[in-house]
């Protein structure tokens, strides 16, 4: 499990398997609070992608994390020492990490070898040595012909890549990913992508990876933690994450297509709503606790969208298509409902033209069901227990509980 | 792109973008303002440029503009930078009139015909300047310091020696202070003399060098040797006469004497008139000479600068030195001869700084 | 003012951006008028004194380079090498120290040591010598005091001493080089070091070297300033026995006749060390240029410092800023109190400051302070505004990409301009604007005031275009470009968008060249105009003719009105310049 309610210390029997532990973090810039108590336990060999936008403090954690930058309280652990604490800040260098940093930050006038050559010296071996080690690194990513260039006569990818390979030829226990593929062309970033992720599996690092791109985060990781204002609003595996956001924010900042205001007119037992909306009636996971008759807004994945009518007599959402695009060998379309919402991204393999009249039929799972009432930004208190139990199995390796959320 | 396009301007403009063309054009701008702020001749008179390095200088030259209507312009500074502009002008001579201390440069200038020849003031020179004004009478003589005066507090020194050989003995070890010759131009004159009246280099280099063991001090200029002296580091002090009179009138409480040694060298101050202006300049520069030498220049002189060069003895028989300075008679001197002693200047010197200095 | 006009109306579109042939011709006009002609008249004598009329054959280096020789120019430069070289090593440590705890700690005062660094680059060094020397002299403010120290007066006046004063001086100029680099130096290249195992050292072991141009061109600068050194190398090192190439050339100059083409031969000489220094320069850096600053790059963040590293910190650049400043004022200042009648014996006294105010030091009225200051102030107003204006487009000149020949032979004038002693300047305008062919087509310069001004800009030009050469270097293409594709002109792209960056620099090269020029001594000395001397000449003739006392007095009283004329043009554009502009540049 990701995060813990209150600050309580962990149980030290679950120590072996987390690598990065953190507990209550803390940092503020004059008056403004950046992190605000966060809590984190990486387990080892894990991919934790922490997902915000600019300004969440994704990126102060991270440097907090690697020791660039000093917590106003809390602690920090890293494979069980003390790296952080009240009367501890052990610099950088002391805590055996590496980093790939979203400008690459190879050093401009020292080649590629040694660039990586340098990660290796922590290791005490001599320099021919050295230069083995971050030769074969540089074969493992595919540059090993380049190892005598600067990094100025390669290209984005190939830099990024040489920086990866110098993150990971000391084979340090815990890997930092600065929002590495910011910075490439959109044709590089799923290669760089998929090395990131191969490599760091294959060497069994620890990674934790920050990133404002929810594509790529839920493309990533083992484990999502969406962070925003300095706290994790919610943390579990990507599907969960997706499927069950703890709150507006979450959801909204996971991939919407878009919003429609209605009022819930009946509920069933298993945390479904009906609400309606227009002319239609739509099934919609219900997020808190919502009476008959209150309004709520829904928030629609663009992957529960399809054109057509639904099948049942309840009736689907009545729009007009503003905007169509060919995109990925299908079509993705604009459509203004009924209501004045706007939806983004629904696909379809055949184009429907602008203009056209539609109807749009919402599948549950994608479609969740906020309060009106409750702000976007999740600050109101929502309790805690009362969310369904969604869990579901995770994938191998990463030991889930319940998903929780921090108010 | 239009607008662009529309800023090519036909080819003529081409020969405008050299540097070259630029500059040239820039020079002629500047010139006219350059011309704007140089004075324009009327009615016949020309500016009479002087050059002169005499601490009353500005005083004579504004009297001098006072009386004759002729305006004067004083570039004021010490001999070195005044030399070397002089130098450096010799294609095309600026100045009308140069008065300075010291007439080596005067004879090094003579000798390339710089400067005009056969004028005198009407006056009655004393011997001294008669004896070093030059044959061709290049340049006149108007007062002279001595070189050195042998200075001290009279409460402190009771027995001032006598003669140079005195300062040989071991009553004066570690007690004499002097000028170093290369940063101040007044004091090679000094040495040179020694050489003279010693009988050649050789005899006025061993002589220093004897100084030297018997522990001269060697300060920078008249003014750093002089506070060596207050300050009781030294007992006797080798300066120009006229800064050691002009420290006591500074200070009476210093209690000052001078004595002087047989010989001590007569330093000149100068005037000269470049040859090679204009008849109108040369003609006002004969009528500054003259004012220099008149009643009226005399007082001002003496007035100009009355703790410093105004501490001189006159070269006309006619007039006075300020009461402060000794009678010209009491002072057993010698003159230089320019020709010979200027041109070892900087070889003497740079002896003297591997030598003595040291 | 012609020239100007025209220059606004030579406009044609070129490939190359954003520099054009307007702007390019315009400046190149000046370099020739101004440095070319005369630094190269002056050099031309060492090889045909006969030229301007000096001692000698139109094509003869017996008077020259023949001359230098025996007069020990070879000894003299071999020590002005060593001496100058070692200085360079020593300032460029001492200016990297004083860098990184101004730019990348969180030194106490950090933000406003730097004013110090340019207060100690525009003290004229005649009086920084001179409080030195008041200080600690035979006839100084110690002795007089009672509180002389034999050993560290020997000391100081040989060269030891030597050495330590012109490292004191050299600092700013290595300063100025690196720290801009430093700054700028992207956070995430030291994050990566120290992030992948290596120590605070070994990090900047790492990260020098991406600064290696801007160490290079500051050794480079402090070399030439020391090489060209008058006043130290004639006031501390004729003392000792340790002749240095500027002494052996104010040898020559002091001669009657004045040996200006032995000189010229001397000069050579310092211009091919100088030479040699920029050879050793381009050869260190092979070609290489690191942008170290783009918009991409994350502003660093300052290293903390303990109460410990605070007090190491303030020991180290205190202690430089003490030595650097403090004594020389000190020694100044109390100069100008006190009044010796004997070791001990000194009584502290207002007499002179009374004097200055009664006006007695003067002679006559074009001697007073109010004549020669406001002529100097008007002077230095106007070198400063036209050096401000022309070391933009020359800094965009020389950090082109593609440099070539063309850039290193103006970078090299330039260096050797330095590397000479202003007299060089000042005698090769006397050669070249008075030449008998001029006053007969009525071109009449010499004896001037605009030459005296054109001289100015001269001397100053090149140390301003160094200083302009680091902010100019590292601001982006980008916004120029997008300025102009959106309508600006040329001139316009540059005000909105090259302007605002380097606005503070340009600010500081201001005051620096208004006090250098306030100050300055060798060229005023040569041609200033009649009737109006310049504040320097003013002061120097009382060095000539009284004590100490009233000569530092009326220093202090120049130096406290040049410190409020700049803490005057400093709160100007803290109040006029939009905020934008301030702020960039700034480490967080």
């Amino acid at each position: 499990m990701m995060t813990e309610q209150g600050s309580a210390r962990q149980h030290r029997a679950a120590d072996a398997d987390v690598l990065l532990r953190g507990d209550g973090l803390t940092k503020d810039y004059a008056a403004h609070r950046v992190l605000d108590g966060v809590q984190l336990a990486v387990p080892r060999s894990s991919f934790l992608v922490l997902l915000g936008p600019s300004g969440s403090g994704k990126t102060t954690l991270l440097r907090c994390i690697a020791g660039t930058e000093r917590l106003s309280s809390g602690s920090l652990w890293v494979d069980g020492h003390e790296v952080a604490g009240p009367r501890l800040h052990l610099p950088p260098e002391r805590r055996g990490l590496s980093m790939v940093f979203q400008d690459y930050a190879l050093w401009p006038h020292m080649t590629v070898a040694e660039n990586v050559g340098f990660a290796v010296r922590r290791l005490g071996l001599g320099a021919a040595q050295r230069r083995q080690r971050a030769l074969a690194m540089l074969e493992r990513v595919g540059l090993a012909d380049q190892e005598a260039k600067y990094p100025n006569q390669l290209s984005g990818g190939q830099q990024q890549r040489v920086a990866l390979a110098r993150a990971l030829v000391a084979g340090t226990p815990l890997l930092l990913c600065d929002e590495p593929l910011s910075n490439l062309d959109a044709h590089l970033r799923e290669q760089v992508r998929v090395e990131i992720a191969t490599l760091t599996r294959d060497s069994g690092a620890t990674v934790v990876y920050i990133t404002h791109d929810q594509q790529e985060a839920f493309a990533l990781a083992d484990e999502v933690a969406v962070i925003h204002q300095g706290r994790i609003l919610q943390s579990g595996p990507p599907e969960e994450v997706y499927r069950h956001p703890a709150n507006r924010f979450v959801a909204q900042f996971t991939g919407l297509a878009g919003t429609v205001s209605g009022e819930v007119v009946g509920r069933r037992a298993d945390g479904i709503v009906l609400v309606r909306t227009g002319r239609a009636t739509v099934e919609a996971i219900a997020v808190g606790d919502q009476e008959v008759g209150t309004p709520v807004d829904m928030l629609l994945r663009a992957d529960a969208l399809s054109f057509g009518a639904p099948e049942t007599d309840r009736g689907g959402l009545e729009g007009v298509v503003r905007d169509t695009s060919f995109r990925s060998g299908a079509y993705d379309h604009v459509v203004d409902v009924a209501g004045g919402a706007r939806l983004t991204g629904v696909r379809s393999a055949t184009r429907v033209p602008r203009g056209s009249s539609v109807s749009i039929t919402v599948e549950v799972t994608g479609c969740m069901a906020f309060g009106s009432d409750e702000a976007t930004n999740p600050g109101s208190d929502m309790g805690h227990a009362d969310l369904p139990a969604m869990a579901e199995s995770s994938p191998a390796g990463v030991a889930v509980a319940t998903s929780q959320v921090i108010p | 792109m239009t607008a662009l396009l529309q800023r090519n301007k036909p080819t003529g403009q081409r020969q405008l973008r050299t540097p070259a063309a630029m500059a040239s054009l820039a020079l002629v701008a500047l010139a006219g303002c350059g011309a704007a702020t140089a004075t324009a001749a009327t009615t016949g008179k020309v500016p009479l440029v002087v050059y002169a390095a005499e601490g009353y200088d500005a005083a004579t030259c504004q009297a001098f503009q006072q009386y004759s209507g002729i305006q004067c312009e004083l570039t004021d500074d010490s001999t070195g930078p005044l030399d070397q502009k002089v130098q450096a002008e010799i294609n095309h001579p600026t100045w009308g009139v140069l008065w300075t201390d010291g007439d080596e440069a005067f004879a090094s200038l003579d000798q390339e015909h710089y400067l005009l020849r056969g004028f005198e003031p009407d006056v009655t020179l004393t011997a001294a300047a008669q004896q070093a004004t030059p044959s061709d009478k290049s340049y006149i003589i108007t007062g002279f310091t001595a070189m050195p005066a042998v200075v001290y507090q009279a409460n402190v020194v009771t027995d001032p020696p006598t003669s140079w050989q005195d300062l040989l003995s071991p009553k004066w070890d570690g007690e004499v202070g002097m000028n170093n010759p290369s940063i101040s131009g007044p004091t090679y004159p000094f040495v040179a003399g020694m050489m003279q009246q010693l009988g050649g280099v050789s005899q006025g280099e061993q002589f220093f060098s004897q100084l030297k063991a018997n522990g001269l001090h060697i300060y920078d200029t008249n003014k750093p040797t002089l506070a060596a002296l207050e300050a009781g580091q030294i007992k006797l002090a080798l300066v120009q006469n006229s800064a050691a009179i002009g420290a006591e009138l500074a200070d009476g409480a210093l209690d000052l004497k001078e004595a002087y040694l047989p010989k001590v060298t007569m330093l000149p101050s100068v005037i000269g008139i470049d040859g090679k202006a204009s008849a109108q300049e040369i003609s006002e520069a004969k009528a500054f000479v003259n004012f220099v030498f008149s009643g009226a220049g005399q007082s001002v002189r003496l007035g100009g600068d009355p703790e410093g060069d105004s501490l001189f003895w006159p070269s006309v028989q006619a007039y006075t030195q300020l009461p402060a300075v000794p009678a010209f008679s009491s002072i057993p001197y010698q003159i230089l001869p320019a020709a010979t002693w200027g041109q070892q200047e900087s070889t003497l010197n740079t002896w003297f700084t591997n030598n003595v200095v040291q | 003012m012609a020239a100007i006009a025209l220059r606004g109306r030579l406009t044609r579109v070129r490939r190359r951006l954003p520099l054009r042939a307007g702007p390019g011709v315009g400046v190149g006009a000046v370099i020739i008028l101004l440095l070319v002609l005369p630094v190269g008249a002056f050099l031309i004598l060492a090889f045909s004194p006969q030229l301007f009329g000096q001692p000698g054959g139109w094509f003869d280096v017996s008077h020259s380079f023949g001359q230098a020789l025996q007069g020990g120019v070879l000894t003299g430069l071999v020590d002005s090498v060593v001496i100058s070289a070692l200085t360079a090593v020593l300032s460029l440590a001492i200016g990297l120290g004083i860098a990184w705890y101004t730019t990348r700690s969180t030194l106490f005062g950090s933000r406003y040591w730097p004013f110090l660094i340019w207060a100690v680059l525009m003290a004229p060094s005649y009086l920084v010598a001179l409080g030195w020397e008041s200080l600690l002299g035979k006839d100084g403010a110690f002795w007089d005091l009672g509180l002389q120290i034999p050993s560290l007066t020997n000391l100081f006046f040989a060269p030891p001493g030597v050495l330590v004063v012109y490292v004191l001086k050299g600092v700013p100029f290595a300063y100025l080089a690196v720290s801009w680099g430093m700054a700028a130096l992207g956070g995430e290249f030291e994050d990566a070091a120290r992030i992948h195992g290596a120590g605070r050292l070994r990090t900047w072991r790492v990260l020098l070297p991406m600064i290696a141009p801007a160490m290079w061109s500051g050794m480079a600068i402090v070399f030439a300033e020391t090489i060209s050194d008058f006043g130290v190398a004639h006031t501390l090192a004729a003392s000792s026995n340790f002749p240095l190439a500027t002494q052996v050339m104010y040898n020559f100059l002091d001669d009657f006749p004045t040996q200006f083409s032995a000189a010229a031969a001397v000069s050579w000489f310092v211009i091919a060390a100088a030479g040699g220094a920029m050879l050793l320069q381009s050869r260190a850096l092979r070609g290489r240029v690191y942008g170290v600053l783009s918009g991409r790059t994350r502003q660093p963040i300052r290293t903390p410092l303990n109460t410990r590293g605070q007090a190491l910190g303030l020991t180290l650049v205190g202690g430089y800023f003490l030595l650097a400043l403090g004594v020389p004022v000190l020694g100044a200042v109390i100069g100008s109190l006190l009044s010796s009648t004997g070791p001990g014996h000194s009584t502290w006294t207002l007499s002179w400051y009374q004097g200055l105010l009664q006006n007695r030091y003067a002679v006559e009225d074009s001697e007073s302070l109010p004549g020669p200051l406001s002529f100097s102030t008007l002077n230095a107003v106007i070198a400063a505004t036209a050096v401000a204006v022309i070391a933009i487009p020359l800094a965009m000149y020389l950090t082109r990409p593609r440099g070539g020949i063309s850039a290193r032979t103006v970078d090299l004038l330039l260096l050797g301009t330095v590397a000479l002693p202003g007299i060089v300047l000042g005698a090769g305008y006397i050669f070249t604007y008075n030449l008998p062919f001029l006053g007969d087509i009525g071109l009449v310069l010499y004896g001037t005031a605009p030459l005296l001004a054109m001289a100015y800009i001269a001397g100053a030009l090149p140390n301003a275009t160094r200083v302009m050469m680091g902010p100019v270097a590292q601001v982006d293409q980008a916004p120029v470009s997008a300025a102009r594709v959106h309508g600006a002109g040329p001139v316009g792209a540059l005000r909105h968008s090259l302007l605002p960056v380097v606005s503070r620099s340009l600010v500081w090269a201001w005051v620096y060249v208004f006090t250098g020029v306030l100050f300055e001594l060798p060229v005023s000395q040569l041609l200033y105009p009649p009737n109006s001397p310049t504040l320097s000449v003013s002061i120097n003739r009382l060095l000539g003719d009284v004590f100490y006392g009233p000569a530092t007095t009326m220093s202090v009283a120049a130096v406290v009105y040049a410190l409020l004329v700049v803490a005057l043009v400093l709160g100007a554009f803290r109040l006029l310049a939009p905020r934008g502009w301030r702020q960039i540049g700034r480490s967080g």
